[in-house]
């Protein structure tokens, strides 16, 4: 009897986490239902959000390494650029292969090369974001003015169809093992917890660092080859013209780190999802698509602070109930 | 051992300055004199450049004195094709005796062209070329460094819609004039291929904000659209994620069944085609762009693109030789008139083929003779008019005897 109800409230509190992961993009969906049933309450209308969330999600895990040991890099659009540039010039010659491995092989060189300079020179990560990323643009648009920028369309089926699920889903795998089954994973949630007693422990702050600048670059491979497949295309940018591939994707991994009632992995997903169905509804409203930025930049500032708030927002409430258990 | 040697760097780094600046010095003077030569003690701009042609006519009797030159060319960047072809028609002059420096601006904002317009001048250019993609506010700043520095400028694919700022560049002595397209006209006719094609509903992509061709080309398309009595739908205003726009558009608006980017046929038509068939309607959405692109011959040949417009890379070639014959001292636009450039309109990839043989290919469209020819002392500016508006692969093609 005893083990029923423990089964049942097990169940129930699973329910209940599940809830609470999916209210968000759920409600967020719900808005769009409403506006317009008929386009929005069809299942294919619901895959594409998910669908134009893929590739936002493949960067943001890329990123949630570094953020989680307090790493703030904004290079990874520079090196998203570039490993692409040099995925579809490879591409040319030695097909879908050269892309995948121009795209993986450059971008994890391209990452160690970043977490090498942060490492021996000590420089801030951010500054050595910015520094890498003025080098890594301008050679995008040197290695660019000597190729051929273009991508055959047979080349770009693995972000097509079902491929993009397969790949997305080994990643998740991937990358959920890496971050909560590993001792590297748990290092890094050690040093994001607290330096110096990770330091104190034993733990060798540098060389972890060092190594999620490498995993990072080795995921920012794969985000690249679903960047440039599903875009069918990569243009070379400079004048810091990179950032802006990072900042949805970490947008998504602030509210994604931010929701307690899941793992952090699957949290970024929920995050970019969100976010995605956020410039979905702009459209469906008929509003200008530049208010875009700031309704999602509004509506990040209100979750965050929600999030952040949370217990001084309900720290009533909870007193109150726990009177009245304890009455 | 550490002081001493710090001590002889330190008398190193002082003499460096000094010399630097001695020789800096010495170049100044002299082209302190030269200019001294030209103004002629006089601000007036329409007597500068009687002073001018009087001094060279007095030198060399009817001929001109084609002193060597060093034009500074200011480009939002050289990774698209388009800013790689107009950059590489700009050099075609180098063959007429003089060089021209690319600067790509770190930005697309005002404050990136001012500062890369400044590197040129810093750099010893006699002449700056640009267009002014940041807003044609850029321009009363640009135009105000040229006359302080006395150093010529001409812009290219600019529109200056506000009155009071062309006012204020015709006034300066050393504005040459501007090279422009037909914007409005490219936007209609635009709209007018893809109405014949069977377009009804149309949603137009904006490359830029506030930037006047993107404005005209975007009323041209509109004054079609109102002319033709079809729709516009719906405009998507520089979109990070062109492809989910695209989609969201289409999904929300399942009328929509063309799209048109009045720029960056790479940066928003690509994106825009994989959206289309991401959504199952390859096949029933047009789609065209304006300036050129890499994947475009295989977007035509596979009927994902039915048009772009583009290849008016010749807007720099002839904005630098109108700023050359003005440096020379026989400015063939004296009263600073714009000078028309047309379109080339590409449907095949065999216009493609042709474009990449004939005009950016290893040989310049343009031999040195015919473009001293195009603003020799006997042309006017309707003849110059004429020579630029006469560009087109068949003219390259006719002129080279293939």
């Amino acid at each position: 009897m005893k083990t029923n109800i423990l089964r049942k409230e097990s169940i129930l509190s699973g329910i209940k986490r599940v809830i609470l992961t999916l209210l968000l993009p759920i409600l967020l969906y719900l808005v769009l239902v409403l506006t317009s049933f008929e386009k929005f309450g069809k299942f294919d209308s619901f895959i594409m959000t998910i669908n134009q969330s893929m590739v936002n999600l493949a960067i943001g895990w890329s990123m949630m390494f570094g953020i989680s040991v307090n790493l703030f890099d904004f290079s990874v659009g520079s090196r998203l650029v570039l490993a692409g540039l040099i995925g579809v010039h490879f591409s040319q010659k030695f097909g879908l292969l050269g892309l995948i491995l121009g795209c993986v092989v450059s971008s994890v060189l391209l990452g160690s090369i970043t977490g090498l300079v942060f490492s021996i020179l000590k420089v801030p990560s951010i500054i050595t974001g910015f520094a890498v990323l003025l080098i890594f643009e301008s050679l995008g648009v040197i290695l660019s003015k000597n190729m051929v920028n273009a991508i055959s369309s047979e080349h770009l089926v693995l972000a097509k169809g079902f491929n993009i699920y397969i790949l997305i889903v080994l990643l998740f795998i991937f990358v959920y093992i890496m971050y909560n089954h590993t001792k590297f994973g748990f290092q890094i949630k050690a040093i994001g917890g607290n330096e110096r007693v990770a330091t104190s422990m034993g733990i060798n702050t540098a060389k972890l660092k060092f190594l999620t600048y490498v995993l990072g670059g080795f995921l920012v491979g794969f985000a690249t080859i679903l960047y440039v497949s599903n875009a069918g295309t990569i243009q070379p940018k400079d004048g810091l013209g990179s950032m802006s591939i990072a900042f949805t994707p970490i947008m998504g991994v602030m509210l994604g780190m931010l929701i307690k009632s899941c793992n952090s992995v699957v949290g970024v997903f929920v995050g970019s999802w969100s976010i995605t169905i956020i410039g979905s509804v702009m459209v469906a409203f008929g509003w200008e698509s530049r208010l875009q930025n700031v309704i999602v930049g509004i509506f990040l500032i209100i979750v965050m602070g929600f999030q952040l708030n949370r217990d001084k927002l309900f720290k009533p409430i909870t007193t109150k109930k726990n009177i009245q258990t304890n009455n | 051992m550490k002081k001493l040697i710090s001590i002889i760097l330190i008398i190193m780094m002082i003499l460096g300055a000094v010399a630097c600046n001695s020789t800096k010095s010495n170049e100044s003077k002299e082209e302190v004199k030269e200019t001294e030569k030209k103004t002629d003690s006089d601000t007036d701009g329409e007597e500068v450049k009687e002073t001018e042609k009087k001094t060279d006519s007095d030198t060399d009797g009817e001929e001109v004195e084609r002193k060597p030159f060093k034009i500074g060319f200011s480009v939002w960047g050289t990774s698209d094709s388009h800013g790689r072809y107009v950059s590489q028609a700009a050099s075609w002059v180098e063959e007429l005796g003089g060089e021209v420096i690319v600067d790509v601006a770190q930005g697309f904002t005002i404050d990136a062209q001012v500062a890369s317009i400044e590197n040129l001048i810093q750099s010893g250019a006699d002449i700056v070329s640009f267009c002014a993609y940041s807003g044609e506010a850029v321009i009363p700043k640009i135009s105000e460094l040229a006359e302080k520095n006395e150093v010529y400028f001409v812009m290219w694919d600019t529109t200056v819609s506000d009155p009071a700022i062309q006012e204020m560049v015709d006034s300066n002595p050393y504005f040459v004039g501007t090279t422009n397209e037909g914007q409005f006209e490219a936007g209609y006719e635009t709209v007018e291929y893809l109405a014949e094609q069977g377009a009804t509903d149309f949603v137009i992509i904006k490359y830029a904000i506030g930037v006047a061709i993107c404005d005209e080309r975007v009323d041209g398309a509109s004054k079609a659209i109102d002319d033709l009595g079809l729709n516009l739908t719906y405009v998507i205003e520089v979109p990070e994620d062109t492809k989910k726009a695209v989609e969201d558009t289409l999904v929300n608006y399942p009328e929509v069944n063309a799209v048109v980017a009045v720029g960056g046929t790479a940066m928003y038509v690509t994106p825009s085609i994989q959206a289309i068939e991401s959504v199952g309607r390859k096949g029933e959405v047009l789609t065209s762009g304006f300036d050129f692109s890499d994947t475009m011959g295989a977007e035509l040949e596979a009927g994902d693109l039915s048009l772009v417009l583009g290849g008016h890379v010749v807007t720099t070639h002839f904005a630098n030789l109108m700023a050359l014959s003005a440096y020379w001292g026989d400015p063939i636009n004296p009263d600073k008139e714009q000078l028309m450039i047309p379109y080339l309109t590409v449907t095949s990839p065999e216009d493609i083929d042709n474009f990449n043989k004939y005009v950016v290919g290893d040989v310049p469209p343009y031999t040195p003779e015919e473009m001293l020819d195009s603003i020799s002392s006997d042309k006017t500016f309707d003849d110059f008019q004429k020579i630029a508006m006469e560009y087109s692969i068949e003219d390259v093609i006719s002129r080279r005897g293939e």
